[in-house]
């Protein structure tokens, strides 16, 4: 079941586009990493998919509910994260949290005191005094207090140092595993995703350019090498090459329809097996993306 | 029965997705008999924890090693270790360190080392490491 749906959704500031007919989905139960370059929409489509910004055209549903004139009951299935805290900064933690509980019926006090203790927050202390690590947890905290079905964070680990990241991540992932949380977080850091994230979505210029599994994609997209002319292989129409490269007798070519299947034709076309170089996570980004 | 001491570790930058180089490792440990039938499996949660990981990669896992028929789902207690894995020939062992040895020889050959050095250089540190 979708929980989330966006369809042809587009949205600009002023005259500028940035989100251009995205079409965007999220099944319930998963765990989404959003990837993106700086200024691709990231920030816009998490925003416009639970209705804090209204679509220019198309539509965007939470819950089967339209985003922008949700119930109060569906809002309180969501939590949300955003980039940059919009504080009270004289608040202390404590009143943060206590002022933010009185909203939720479903607020859990112990699950945030346990939250609070693990990742080491002094709730006594001013906001404003706190570190930006710190207070992007405490935010994080905010969200999930009250066990939304669907949590969204905006950049949730761009603060955080690499041991803490760790740490928040293994909280994502023991909140999708107890709690069957949907989540969706964007980063530009790929390693966090590749822990966490059972599901990708590649944005850019305002347009999905891939959504699927983070497996399904390691597998697909390979770095195929021998040694040989490029045009033993570039004529095949069933291979998708995104980039090619030739030094002298060697080849390397990047392929991204990749399927164990193809290895017989290969190697017949090659008169020997070629090497399959499998990539991380970043170089496919960084593939995809060229 | 036990299984606490099996050491998993997967690498989630590396281009293989973590899902089979669990199942590599699994298929590793009852080649060499370190995993027996009547064995059970981590759990799912204990591994994905273990491991730092999303849950559903294990799960993943495991499904295909179910359905390739190495292990079965027991009701309440995990995924055992089927009847017909037996510890498999030493041919077929070796065959599962193919991959390395490609490694290794070429970069043998890079660095200018001959056979009977390689040879005594790997027996010196399997002593070792038995000793």
């Amino acid at each position: 079941m979708n929980i989330l749906e966006m369809n042809g959704v587009s949205k600009s500031y002023k005259k500028n586009a940035v989100l251009r007919n995205l079409n965007f989905t999220l099944e319930s139960g998963t765990v989404l990493g959003l990837l993106g370059p700086n200024g691709a929409g990231k920030t816009t489509l998490l925003k416009t998919a639970i209705g804090l910004l209204k679509t220019d055209k198309g539509e965007a549903s939470v819950f089967g509910e339209a985003a922008w004139n949700m119930s109060a009951k569906a809002k309180e299935r969501i939590g949300f994260v955003a980039q940059r805290q919009e504080f009270m900064l004289h608040y202390t933690g404590e009143q943060l949290l206590d002022f933010t509980s009185a909203f939720y019926p479903t607020w859990d006090k112990n699950k945030v005191a346990t939250l609070v203790t693990d990742w080491d927050i002094d709730t006594s202390k001013q906001i404003s005094t706190l570190s930006e690590g710190q207070q992007q947890r405490l935010a994080i905290i905010q969200a999930m207090g009250h066990s939304p079905e669907l949590l969204i964070l905006d950049e949730p680990v761009a603060s955080l140092d690499p041991a803490a990241r760790r740490a928040f991540i293994k909280e994502l992932i023991d909140l999708n595993c107890d709690e069957q949380t949907s989540i969706i977080f964007s980063t530009h850091i790929t390693s966090d995703l590749e822990r966490a994230a059972a599901d990708v979505a590649f944005i850019r210029e305002g347009k999905i350019q891939y959504q699927g599994g983070l497996d399904e994609l390691k597998e697909q997209v390979v770095r195929i090498g021998f040694t040989g002319d490029q045009g033993l292989l570039s004529e095949m129409n069933n291979l998708q090459i995104s980039q090619t490269k030739q030094f002298g007798e060697r080849c390397s070519m990047t392929v991204t329809n990749f399927d164990h299947a193809m290895l017989l034709t290969l190697t017949q076309k090659l008169g020997t097996a070629p090497e399959i170089e499998q990539l991380s996570l970043e170089d496919i980004y960084l593939e995809l993306n060229r | 029965m036990q299984t606490e001491n099996l050491h998993f570790q997967v690498s989630p930058s590396s281009g293989e997705p973590i899902y089979r180089q669990l199942i590599e490792q699994i298929n590793r440990m009852l080649a060499s008999g370190h995993l027996k039938s009547g064995d059970f499996l981590p759990s799912v949660r204990q591994l994905a924890a273990q491991l730092e990981v999303n849950p559903m990669t294990i799960s993943k896992a495991y499904s295909l090693l179910e359905t390739q028929g190495q292990v079965e789902r027991v009701r309440g207690r995990g995924m055992m270790i089927v009847e017909t894995s037996k510890k498999s020939s030493l041919q077929e062992r070796l065959a599962l360190l193919e991959p390395l040895l490609a490694t290794l020889i070429q970069q043998c050959q890079q660095l200018d080392i001959s056979e009977q050095q390689a040879v005594e250089w790997i027996a010196e540190n399997i002593n070792k490491e038995q000793s």
